[in-house]
């Protein structure tokens, strides 16, 4: 009996010694498969591709048809189709917004702290013109951003909005000081083969590159005050190029540009996007007939002609109330890598896909050395150093260059369409006109250059939602949702950004 | 040892004469013979008892003037002998015929007696399981009991949802914990994803429905507690067969063969063309074609075709699926020995090609009585499920994405889907539905063991130790295979196109992939306690104190292979760029519980539960969490006996409150990382790292918090139980508030703060429900008898709070529809664009050209969860027949039917053609108006617009609440007819049993408000988002036969 309560007794104390030591047991609670920190090497390596990625992503193919580069059109009516009648709501950009901000952004934050903490001023001067980069971007996307309170992970979970203009004036700041952070003597770390821009194991080979980036960013950044302040953009411009020791972009090889491979999920995202999403993106058109007026040389590397075999090629983009169907051009090797293959004819004018294949290895252009040259003609244009003609002439031949235009072409283009004429509102038209070519494939610029000088003269489509051309988008609907100081929805597109006033 | 004992009675007996009094010793059994322990064994008139051992003895010390003794026990039939001279007084029981219902088990297997209950538990006996045969249990619940929601998500083995009593949680699961013999049983999977894959099964079919004994549902925290943390939805508590002592060895086979078919398929029209605005197009998707009229046209493939319907280009698709069940179990028994070894197969395929489901079951069970006080279980099952599937979902390889909606006028049988190379022939964009069928594969195969050994040890007549180990391990291996020139997502989704020549028609597709994924679960679960049951005077007090241990490990091995390079060579190796990811999980739980019940006669009752878990999933100092219940009743009529009477049986009054605290899903939520990076819309492009031979590691969006506490659920339930005309009818009433509180979930965050969700104790819900059981048996004669089974639910589930500032929380969807949960609303509803409504009339605002106009914002547009559901089972027997029928109903509840658009907007369903689409003249017929205004001067509308106008995109479905169906449905769920041979004839030919029946399941459904398909569908699979159905497998509709035969 008694040993009964003995063992009955033990049990329970061995259950009670069981549940003291439980504290051990339980402290499993870390996981295996992640890390607790991130080597600044792999942060750059994440932020950058999603940075490059996001070019040619969601903003590229709404800024491409507001800008009316691309048209959407189908039967059975898809996201294209709606984006382009500018049915482009809310909810269709949470997806961007949390890429930009939790994804790019995140990152390039903690590699700025990170890196400062560490003594590696090299990798924040890098992620600090990321930073400017990419919320430039969000300015002229949207306008007024949450900035000074972002990026502070669960710290705040609401972060304020401040004016886009306010963040104009940051972004600056900043560049500037991720210019003294590129120009300290030493760095403990350098990116090197990790950044997939500018990429060299020696940092010292491109910091160059980082350097005329920033400078050149800070053009761009106050050119957009062209129409808001026009004073203001001169006297900026003229500053910044008569400063000591600047250096901009001088060649094509320094475009800021993100490489993408023939492999597949390392293909750039408008190549995949054509590939998966058929029949989404026709050209438009407005800029085919912009660029047939001209006999611009590049169509044959932005669209395919239609019919494929047509001789001489013919191009023709969609406009509002064309029949739906598949003989319209599309976009070609200059954006989606070089096609191998024999095209097949299809009845209906299209190309047999499979028939007739893209690498998807063209770069995603972000600011490029073409650009640089038609800031400096605008600029030129408003009385900033440097001949506007000069930088004209050098603009489209950067363009045509990076097309892959023939010498021979080029020089028979600049003979037709290479020199500046009339009034300056005429010359800027020209000047706006060929950048809105150059930069097919940039994000935002075209739309960006319309807001801000009315060129090229952009007429929304018939069956457009909105009578006027949208001059910034909705904020975010996770936004609204989720962010208590995120101010009232927009009532509709035609909200402008500071500049745009 | 029984010598023993009777040898010590003798001296007892000797001794006590002396003292006035004697002792008596005798055995109690059952009417077959077998021990009966914890039997009351009393003097009547005095409080002088004792209880039966374990083999059934007892002895009792009597005084001389006792006359008799009273011996009972719960569920048994109360026995009054008369002492006499008697020394040995041996008792036979028989069950009780009035209480057979009236024991119920409950958690950890205590049986309680069902009058003095203090909560609602519900039983399902093994033939109301197996009278359909379906292939996966969680199937064959529906229906059957108040309080429980069963979900189907289409087709034949894909995952079933069970909700108990309402949602308990936001984005962690709501699905209830399965017990199997007392260890938990992984009842996870069964989701769909929405736009790669086929749709999968809940982990319930790895159980052979034909080895449970019965299922006890445990609805409330209060019947739960016990099980601690993740009781909190509710427990299906499984007990299998096994022998019994001393029981006759049989031998039972049993084999069934049913033939399953779709459900319902598509009216469609028959009479125009594929084409648009009138006109033939052989690469159009819609049939909004000419007139079909013998004209002659040159089709896809540019050959010349006398243009025709085919009415079954189809439903040619579908094949008729087989269900093959076999079981053969061998069970018996000894005196100190039980044992039960089966073995189960099942062969099922599904209404498709290429969609297979095996399994086989292995089962041992055997018990030794080691001692008397000893006894020793071990319990032990293998399944090994395998599988072929088809992609569903919202892409273009799910056959039945638009296969649906195959122009009427396309010989989708007759005409080739594929090129001698392989190379799709298919005109329309998306996969060829053969084709895809073909060469899209999935495959499956999950080897599980599941078993424990459990120890029984008897101190004394009062006192018992129960431990038990249990494990629940098994691995799953899954492999998938994206052909070359796969137009839609398929398994992989790769965006990269096919490179290789192509001599078919349409798009060439993508360079296809190849999926492999292995999956280790494994659980471990301890279990000890003690039992201590004591009868003081009238009291019946019951205490039980324990502990459990428990330990989940689960890991995942997923490799992407993109761009196959050697069509049909289904390896990794065969393709040219890898993905691989990989994660697991490791969460233990430590549990103390104590249940004390204190009985007075059947009278009434007060049941306390206590318990304390320590969960791995929170720092230390939020970690442990106390909770308890407690439940009362009382029973009138044994109170008072005066009120029975020739109509009035059985008054009881029972209730409760109870609070479970749950750990919850998130593992790892305390502390934030850093995980692989990638880039990505929400369009199919993606960048996979490593990108160019380069890694990348990024924040996660989600971050951790380190106070993270559990979740409380608290119920609080009334319910009464009525018996009337010697319980001939019984209606069971609960009534019950639950709420739960402190809901761990991801609470999203504005992404401008770097992250995208922060994991949090926020939000609250309600669940408000109403359970009636009624059972009826108007006829109880000795050759006839009918008895009628019903059940009625209400439940509504309400989400008081999310999080401060977060006003709703997407569960699931697309950016329109979704399905979300919305402060102050009910649990999950459907959001979407709208019509654009006058604000003041609430009418239609029409454009210029007669249509609706569409919102640009969401809206409500509806809710998914049905107002009451109820199931009626009647079973009638004649001498050796037997027929149950059990009717299902579902009152309300919207769905998202983005096929029953679909077949509308391409004009292929008959009321598209209910008027003539052409005049007799050859110009448009515009028979529909759109009741409403014109937006642009609030006239009546008055713009008469035709058929694929009214039927299309930019009309009736220009926004997303024109999807919106009532998917109410009345259904004949499941119909058995059994004969058994009577045991006369039986014995004659040396069998213990043999029964044959005939069954169905889904015989017959009228759905009122839902056109064209049977509604029962989810787009998600298992989900706490439903309501969206996407193009998916039809459900099915199933008849057989069945044989059973015991040797």
């Amino acid at each position: 009996m008694k040993l009964k309560y003995i063992t009955i007794l033990g049990i329970a104390t061995g259950m009670l010694i069981g549940a003291a030591s439980c504290k051990k047991y339980l402290n499993i609670n870390t996981d295996p498969d992640s890390i607790s920190d991130a080597p600044l090497a792999q942060l750059l390596t994440s932020a950058q591709v999603n940075l490059g990625f996001e070019g040619g992503s969601d903003l590229f193919r709404y800024s491409t048809l507001i800008a009316q580069q691309m048209s959407g059109q189908a039967s059975q009516p898809n996201q294209t189709y709606e984006y382009d009648r500018y049915n482009i709501t809310g909810s269709d950009e949470n997806n961007l917004w949390g890429n930009m901000n939790s994804t790019t952004l995140s990152d390039l934050e903690l590699i700025i702290k990170k890196a400062t903490a560490a003594g590696s001023p090299y990798y924040s001067g890098v992620a600090k013109i990321l930073k400017a980069y990419e919320y430039q971007k969000m300015v002229d996307t949207w306008g007024d951003v949450p900035y000074t309170e972002a990026q502070q992970l669960d710290k705040n979970t609401a972060p304020k909005y401040d004016k886009g203009e306010d963040i104009y004036k940051s972004i600056t700041t900043l560049l500037t000081d991720a210019l003294t952070d590129l120009n300290a003597t030493s760095s403990n770390l350098s990116p090197g083969a990790n950044s997939v821009i500018y990429t060299n194991a020696t940092f010292s080979a491109v910091k160059a590159n980082w350097i005329k980036l920033a400078n050149t960013l800070k053009l761009r950044i106050y050119l957009h005050y062209s129409k808001k302040d026009p004073a203001f953009a001169l006297a900026q411009m003229t500053a910044l190029i008569n400063s000591a020791g600047v250096s901009f972009m001088a060649a094509n090889t320094d475009n800021f540009q993100m490489p993408f491979f023939n492999v597949s999920k390392q293909q750039n995202p408008i190549q995949q996007f054509e590939a998966s999403r058929a029949n989404y993106l026709f050209a438009n058109n407005f800029m085919v007939s912009l660029m047939n007026g001209k006999s611009d040389p590049r169509l044959p590397f932005y669209f395919t002609p239609t019919p494929f075999n047509s001789s001489p090629a013919r191009y023709k983009g969609v406009k509002p109330g064309d029949p739906v169907g598949n003989g319209y051009s599309r976009i070609h090797t200059y954006l989606r890598g070089a096609a191998t293959g024999t095209p097949v004819q299809q009845p209906d004018s299209g190309i047999l896909a499979g028939s007739y294949v893209y690498s998807g290895a063209a770069p995603i252009r972000l600011l490029t050395y073409a650009e640089y040259c038609f800031i400096r003609a605008e600029a030129a244009l408003m009385g900033a150093p440097g001949s506007a003609q000069t930088f004209y002439t050098n603009g489209i031949t950067a363009s045509l260059q990076d097309a892959g235009v023939s010498a021979a072409n080029i020089t028979t283009y600049l003979a037709a369409n290479g020199t500046l004429t009339g009034t300056n509102a005429q010359m800027l038209q020209q000047i706006i006109e060929e950048k809105y070519v150059a930069n097919f494939g940039v994000a935002m610029e075209p739309w960006t250059d319309f807001r801000r000088t009315g060129y090229p003269a952009l007429v929304p489509p018939s069956n457009a939602v909105l009578p006027t051309v949208p001059r910034s988008l909705f904020y975010p609907q996770s936004e609204i949702d989720l962010n208590p100081n995120a101010p009232k929805q927009k009532t509709d597109l035609s909200a402008k950004v500071f500049w745009d006033n | 040892m029984r010598k023993l004992s009777l040898l010590i009675g003798v001296l007892f007996l000797c001794t006590h004469l002396t003292a006035q009094q004697r002792t008596i010793i005798g055995k109690v059994t059952d009417d077959k013979g077998e021990p009966i322990p914890n039997v009351s064994v009393t003097v009547k008139g005095t409080s002088l008892g004792t209880t039966s051992k374990q083999d059934g003895t007892y002895s009792l010390s009597i005084p001389a003037n006792a006359k008799t003794i009273v011996i009972s026990s719960v569920g048994m039939e109360t026995v009054e002998t008369s002492i006499g001279i008697k020394g040995v007084i041996d008792v036979s029981l028989k069950q009780s015929e009035k209480d057979l219902q009236e024991v119920v088990v409950t958690a950890l297997g205590i049986k309680k007696d069902k009058k003095t209950l203090g909560y609602g538990v519900s039983t399902v006996k093994a033939e109301e399981l197996t009278q359909a045969h379906t292939t996966n249990v969680t199937n064959a619940l529906a229906g059957k009991i108040p309080g429980v929601k069963i979900t189907g998500s289409g087709g034949s083995f894909t995952g079933s949802s069970i909700i108990i009593r309402g949602f308990t949680t936001f984005t962690g699961s709501n699905q209830p914990l399965f017990v199997v013999d007392g260890i938990p049983f992984d009842n996870g999977g069964g989701g769909s994803p929405l736009q790669t894959g086929p749709s999968v099964s809940n982990r319930a079919i790895d159980i052979n429905q034909e080895d449970i004994d019965n299922i006890t549902v445990l609805k409330g925290p209060s019947a739960a507690a016990l099980y601690g943390s993740r009781a909190s939805n509710g427990v299906i508590l499984i007990t299998t067969k096994k022998g019994k002592f001393n029981q006759k060895g049989t031998i039972e086979f049993s084999t069934s063969y049913g033939i399953e078919t779709v459900n319902r398929l598509p009216s469609y029209q028959n009479s125009y063309a594929q084409g648009n605005n009138g006109t033939y197009l052989s690469n159009s998707q819609t049939s909004w074609g000419p007139l079909i009229a013998g004209q002659t046209v040159t089709n896809a493939f540019g050959k010349q075709e006398v243009l025709q319907a085919y009415p079954h280009n189809v439903s040619d698709m579908f094949k008729n699926g087989q269900n093959l069940q076999t079981n053969l179990s061998f069970t018996g028994g000894s005196d100190r020995n039980t044992f039960r070894f089966s073995y189960g197969f099942n062969n099922s395929t599904g209404v498709l090609d290429n969609n297979r489901l095996q399994r086989h079951n292995f089962g041992l069970n055997t018990s030794s009585k080691i001692t008397n006080k000893l006894t020793v279980s071990v319990s032990g099952n293998y399944s090994n499920n395998s599988s072929k599937r088809t992609q569903q979902g919202n892409q273009l390889s799910n056959p039945l994405f638009r296969g649906w909606l195959t122009p009427r006028s396309y010989d989708l049988t007759g005409l080739p889907f594929e090129t001698a190379a392989g190379d799709q022939l298919y005109p329309l964009g998306e996969d060829n539905p053969y084709w895809t069928i073909k060469n899209n594969r999935y495959r499956d195969e999950i080897n599980r063991f599941f078993g424990n050994v459990a120890i029984n040890y008897r101190f004394n007549n009062w006192l018992q130790f129960d431990y038990k180990m249990g494990a629940d391990v098994f691995s799953t291996f899954r492999h998938a295979y994206d052909q070359i020139g796969i137009r839609g997502q398929g398994n992989v989704a790769n965006t990269s196109a096919n490179t290789n020549p192509f001599t078919g028609v349409g798009p060439a597709g993508s360079a296809g992939g190849v999926l492999e994924v292995r999956n280790q679960y494994r659980s471990l679960n301890s279990n000890g306690y003690f039992t201590a049951s004591k009868r003081v005077g009238d009291f019946n007090l019951t205490g039980v104190v324990g502990n459990e241990i428990s330990q989940v490990y689960n890991a995942t091995d997923q490799t992407i292979g993109y761009g196959v390079v050697v069509r049909d060579f289904e390896q990794l190796k065969n393709t040219t760029s890898f993905q691989p990811s990989n994660g697991s999980s490791k969460v233990r739980l430590i549990g103390l519980f104590g249940d004390f019940t204190a009985a007075y006669k059947s009278i009434a009752s007060v049941n306390v539960t206590l318990r304390n878990d320590w969960s791995s999933t929170f720092k230390p100092g939020n970690n442990s969490y106390l909770y308890n219940a407690v439940a009362a009743s009382i029973n009138f009529t044994e109170l008072l006996p005066g009120l029975k009477n020739n109509v009035i049986e059985n008054i009881k009054v029972n209730g409760n409150i109870a609070t479970v605290g749950k750990a919850g899903d998130f593992v790892y939520a305390t502390d934030s990382y850093y995980g692989a990076a990638s880039a990505g819309d929400g369009f199919g492009p993606a960048i996979v790292f490593p990108f160019n031979g380069l890694q990348g590691f990024t924040l996660n969006d989600q971050a951790g918090n380190l106070n993270l506490g559990p979740e409380f659920t608290t119920n609080r339930e009334i319910g009464i139980n009525l018996g009337f005309f010697k319980n001939r009818v019984n209606l069971e009433a609960t009534v019950y508030k639950q709420k739960s509180k402190k809901l761990i979930f991801g609470v999203p965050v504005s992404n401008a703060s770097g992250i995208g969700t922060l994991v949090q104790n926020a939000g609250s819900l309600t669940n408000n429900g109403v359970e009636l059981n009624l059972n009826v048996s108007p006829i109880r004669s000795k050759s006839f008898s009918w008895d009628i089974n019903a059940n009625y639910t209400k439940i509504k589930s309400v989400v008081d709070q999310l999080a401060p500032g977060v006003a709703n929380i997407f569960l699931g969807g697309f950016t329109t529809p979704n399905i979300r949960l919305v402060q102050g609303d009910e649990y999950g509803q459907i959001y979407g664009n709208a019509y654009q409504r006058d604000s003041k009339t609430n009418q239609l605002l029409i454009g210029a050209n007669g249509l609706p106009i569409a919102t640009t914002g969401v809206q409500k547009i509806g809710n998914p969860n049905p107002k009451w559901l109820m199931g009626i089972t009647n079973t009638f027997t004649y001498k050796g027949f037997s027929l149950s029928v059990l009717l299902d109903i579902r009152h309300g509840g919207d769905q998202y039917s983005r096929n029953i658009k679909d077949i509308r907007a391409n004009g292929v369903g008959a009321e598209t053609a209910e008027f003539p689409r052409y005049n007799p003249d050859g110009s448009i017929n515009k028979p529909y108006l759109f009741q409403g205004i014109y937006a642009s001067n609030g006239q009546p509308n008055t713009t008469n617009v035709s058929a694929q106008d009214y039927w299309g995109n930019s009309g009736k479905y220009v926004a997303a609440e024109g999807f919106i169906v009532d998917a109410s449905w009345f259904r004949v769920r499941e119909a058995a007819l059994t004969y058994r041979i009577p045991a006369s004839l039986s014995k004659k030919v040396s069998i213990t049993r043999a029964e044959l029946s005939v069954y169905g399941r889904n015989l017959y459904l009228h759905a009122p408000n839902y056109p064209h398909l049977d509604p029962e569908q989810n787009a998600l699979g298992i989900s706490n988002a439903t309501g969206l159905e996407f193009n998916a497998l039809p459900q099915t509709r199933s008849m057989g036969v069945s044989i059973k035969i015991g040797l």
